[in-house]
């Protein structure tokens, strides 16, 4: 009986040959304990990063640069609806990723443009043209023309795109939807440049290569 | 015992059966929407209700602006003039319902509002060759324009336009006139506002038919006694604030 | 062939003894006095499983991805057979089954049933609140409607107002940067799967804790089973039943089966007459007219979010749910002893009395919303006949004026327009022209500034107007407080008349 607990080679696969064998039964059983615990987090690894994934991400780097067509569809001094293709979707999203931005055009070259979620809980705004209002449906929040808060329960105004022309044409950096914690705007350093015709393009300027290697701005 | 349980499984296998096949149209079950067809009266009331009504008033009449359930008109105002205020405004408070930043009415919704109008509202028996010209012409005195007014207009708006009191209000008032149209001005003398009756005056403010308190029954103002009397209407607006005007 | 049957039951019988294992509960003695106000649990469960069967019934046709659910679920309201009824009973007995379930909650708390030692039962009973609310929100966000859309983005906001995690909250509600694919499949996972699997657990173990320490007896004041003293009640509570109990089927049971079948005739009537709820707009991002609501049993926290102030706003929305949860499950450790009775417990009584009031008003501001801009009211709401007759043409074009600049969207005339600012009919005996002036210019309370949008003469035709808005005969302000004077006036000149 107890040359058994020194004979590793005699393996205890063999079930139940000794009653009192406790140790080879105890091994075994920390043995099995131990591999389904390895087992165990091992598989759980990849489950938990697949459930996880999306909040861990840093979607700020998906975002890109989108053309919102030429100046000439923006009269100055107007607020108008644009829409463009979320460029983050996935193959099932359906009309999902068709979303709506609203463009206001101050000058020649300066424009505002306000993402569609209200600053409160995100609900769509409405423009009114008449009284120069954007008015939400939800909880009534109501925002001036430049965006600012005019009254209702929103903390503050509506969240903006980071934008530029380039050539005749508006681009936003879009790809998030917006709240307290993720923010419209991004700093300047994470904004990618946009590329037209093999061009890099920063605030509407060209990037030459050696600005973008000394990386700082004239 | 079998035979008394025949008639129950007999009646559940018939349930089934039933049941199976069946669509039964009860109260709750939703009906396919139908696409609008612009041309019926329905879709017609439907577009002014969301659109219209809360200028041009219920059923086109008694709402602060001009009423379009005129027959006279709806009689004399082109199509293409009425598609077009439609389409992009008209005057300094008149939005255009075709240009909204968002949304807004298409080409055949507009159509279909300005064709309702003219169908359901106006009077196919009125000639608008008989009616005086809708646009102003480019010809106009307003001296005689004051003349014709201080005889005709003036039981209800005084000699000098400035209004009455318990009868009608100022037409010169400076603000009034920057807020219409010269367009809109001609057609209030063209057609009036025989929606807005009171009991001093049960016609409302009669249009260039008549008929004028003071007047004879028949007085009828002339296409040239229109066109002076808006361009008179016309020359009281300044753009600055006159001395001593409220 | 009845005799193959009998033979056949007693083979089965025979080798899993299914037979004893459900005698045993279902004939499990219960207090005789345990009457109709028992009945709110099993209407729950039943609400439950016709969740669960016609939930099947669905899930057999509905298409859960973002491109395809808005037109599986019209398909299923007009083109499949009887497909309509079964929309409308699922989305009838969600609402049914969420109401059913507060009223036994009401129940046991104000009998005081979760007292010892049925601590553990309410425990899974809160539990059970929690997933059923989850049911019924992820639930309706199955609708994949405008209101679906919206409402989501609207959960994975409130999420954005934790601090430093929000952004991670976000993204895990949203399965990704927006709403899309993911965040469908994400609901319909946790709608489907999840939490109907711990649902189905937490209803067992609420169920084996219901057997394990009984039912308990109406507490009537004076009876034995209305005071609860740890040291005796279990064993004489035992010996009671042993004693005097009733078996629960078929004696006590048939209560219960009159009163479910009862709602489930109602909820049938109701579905057929009602029809399914929804789908509302289709959830296109793009097609911003529209007025997003959340199902019943979360208008009372549409209500809160929208009257809540911004400066508390953040605080409220990431503690009052833990804090709530907490209170709930700590309901048998306050008071977990003692007298059972409502009468004998008038503070329970008083908590459940405001917590009904407030979370019902809270639900009916929830259906008005009275905040909301009413969006189309500058056009179609009319300017009231007896505002427009007698008025000058400067005023008329005021009028024009409080329509053109979306006035009416916030405020009303004669009852008719937004409810979001005051009624204007009466505005003239409360302000005068001059305060009129300054409001409209500089807006205050709860109101824009439209002192940039509006022109002089716009600003002084719209003050002419709305100074004409008084009751005829009444004189208006000319100064502060004049209302109450002018009223007095009207009143004495009718009364002389």
């Amino acid at each position: 009986m107890t040359d058994v607990e020194h004979d590793e080679q005699q393996t205890p696969l063999t079930g139940d040959t000794a009653p009192a064998g406790d140790d080879r039964r105890g091994f075994m059983f920390k043995f099995g304990a131990a591999l389904m615990g390895l087992g165990g987090l091992v598989i759980s690894a990849p489950i938990v990063g697949y459930i996880l994934s999306p909040a861990v991400k840093d979607w700020k780097k998906r975002r890109s640069w989108i053309d919102l067509g030429g100046l000439d569809q923006y009269p100055i001094g107007r607020t108008l609806l644009a829409t463009y293709r979320n460029p983050v979707h996935g193959p099932t999203v359906g009309i999902a990723d068709e979303l709506p931005c609203w463009v206001r055009r101050i000058d020649e070259s300066t424009f505002q443009v306000f993402y569609i979620n209200c600053a409160h809980l995100g609900c769509p705004v409405h423009w009114f043209e008449e009284s120069r209002l954007f008015m939400c449906p939800c909880h009534g929040g109501v925002y001036y023309e430049n965006g600012d808060r005019a009254s209702g329960p929103p903390p503050r105004g509506l969240f903006e795109y980071d934008w530029q022309v380039v050539r005749g044409k508006l681009y936003v950096f879009a790809g998030e939807m917006p709240n307290l914690q993720i923010p419209g705007k991004l700093p300047e350093d994470d904004l990618t440049p946009l590329t037209v015709d093999g061009i890099d393009y920063r605030d509407g300027q060209p990037v030459t290569p050696d600005d973008d290697t000394e990386g700082a701005r004239p | 015992m079998s035979r008394r349980c025949m008639p129950s499984c007999l009646v559940l296998a018939l349930f089934c059966l039933v049941a199976s096949g069946c669509d039964w149209h009860l109260p709750g079950k939703p009906v396919r929407p139908i696409a609008e067809k612009l041309d019926s009266r329905a879709d017609f009331e439907r577009l002014y209700f969301v659109n219209c009504l809360g200028c041009h008033g219920p059923d086109g009449r008694t709402g602060p602006a001009r009423p379009l359930n005129d027959p006279l008109y709806l009689a004399s105002i082109p199509t293409a003039t009425l598609e077009a205020v439609i389409h992009s405004g008209h005057g300094p408070l008149m939005p255009g319902f075709g240009e909204a930043p968002s949304g807004g009415l298409d080409e055949p919704q507009i159509a279909a509002l300005a064709a309702g109008m003219k169908h359901f509202w106006g009077d196919p028996s009125i000639d608008s060759g008989t009616l005086p010209p809708y646009a102003q012409p480019a010809e106009a005195d307003p001296v005689a324009g004051q003349a014709v007014f201080s005889t005709v207009c003036a039981s209800c708006h005084g000699a000098d336009g400035s209004g009455l009191e318990g009868m009608a209000g100022s037409v010169v008032d400076n603000d009034y006139l920057l807020l219409v149209s010269d367009q809109a001005l001609r057609s209030t003398v063209l057609f009036g506002r025989t929606d807005l009756m009171t009991p001093k005056m049960p016609g409302g403010c009669p249009g260039y038919r008549g008929p004028f308190e003071g007047q004879p029954s028949d007085r009828v103002l002339t296409d040239r006694e229109i066109a002076d009397v808006t361009a008179w209407l016309v020359s009281n607006r300044s753009s600055y604030a006159r001395e001593g005007a409220r | 062939m009845i005799r193959m049957l009998k033979g056949a039951w007693e083979w089965i019988e025979d080798r899993t003894g299914i037979a004893e294992v459900v005698r045993e509960p279902m004939t499990h003695p219960v207090p005789r006095s345990a009457k109709w106000w028992y009945v709110f649990g099993s209407c729950t469960l039943m609400f439950f499983m016709i969740q669960v069967v016609t939930g099947i019934c669905l899930a057999l046709v509905y298409a859960p991805s973002a491109a395809t659910a808005y037109d599986s679920l019209l398909y299923l309201n007009y083109d499949v057979p009887m497909g309509w009824m079964l929309r409308a009973i699922h989305g009838w007995s969600s609402n049914a089954m969420v109401f059913m379930m507060l009223v036994h909650m009401v129940q046991v708390f104000l009998h005081g049933a979760y007292k010892y030692p049925r601590e553990m039962t309410w425990i899974f009973g809160v539990a059970l609140l929690l997933t059923t609310l989850g049911l019924a929100f992820t639930g309706q966000v199955m609708r994949w409607d405008a209101d679906a859309y919206w409402g989501v983005g609207i959960g994975a906001s409130m999420m954005g107002r934790f601090p430093v995690i929000g952004g991670w909250l976000t993204h895990l509600v949203l399965g990704g940067p927006i709403i899309g694919g993911d965040t469908l499949s994400r609901f319909f996972t946790l709608h489907v799967f999840v939490l109907p699997g711990i649902a189905i657990a937490l209803i067992g173990g609420h169920l084996m804790m219901v057997l394990k320490q009984g039912i308990s007896e109406d507490p009537k004041p004076g009876t034995p089973g209305a005071f609860v003293d740890k040291a005796t009640y279990k064993a004489e509570y035992k010996e009671r039943i042993r004693r005097k109990g009733i078996p629960f089927f078929p004696v006590a049971a048939q209560r219960d089966m009159v009163f479910c079948g009862v709602m489930l005739i109602t909820l049938i009537i109701v579905a057929a007459w009602y029809g399914p709820i929804g789908p509302g707009p289709r959830p296109d991002p793009t097609l911003i007219d529209v007025t997003p609501r959340p199902d019943f049993p979360f208008l009372w926290i549409f209500a809160v979010l929208a009257l809540l102030t911004p400066a508390v706003e953040d605080y409220l929305i990431i503690t009052a749910a833990p804090i709530l949860l907490l209170a709930l499950f700590m309901v048998p450790f306050l008071g977990g002893t003692g007298a059972r009775s409502p009468s004998s417990r008038p503070i329970a009584v008083l908590v459940v009395i405001l917590l009904i009031s407030g979370v019902g008003v809270l639900s009916m501001l929830g259906v008005t919303s009275p905040w909301s801009p009413h969006m189309q009211a500058w056009t179609s709401d009319a300017v009231p006949p007896s505002f427009v007759r007698s008025r000058s043409p400067l005023e008329l074009q005021g009028a024009i004026v409080l329509q053109h600049s979306q006035c009416r969207n916030c405020h009303a005339l004669d009852g008719i327009g937004g409810a979001r600012g005051p009624d204007l009919s009466d505005v003239a005996l409360r302000l005068t022209p001059d305060q009129l002036v300054r409001q409209v210019q500089q807006g205050g309370g709860n109101m824009p500034a439209f002192g940039k949008n509006l022109s002089s003469s716009e600003t002084r035709a719209v003050v002419a107007f709305l100074d004409t808005c008084h009751p005829p005969g009444a004189r208006p302000a000319n100064r502060p407080g004049a209302r109450l004077e002018a009223l007095r006036e009207l009143d004495a000149k009718r009364a002389g008349n």
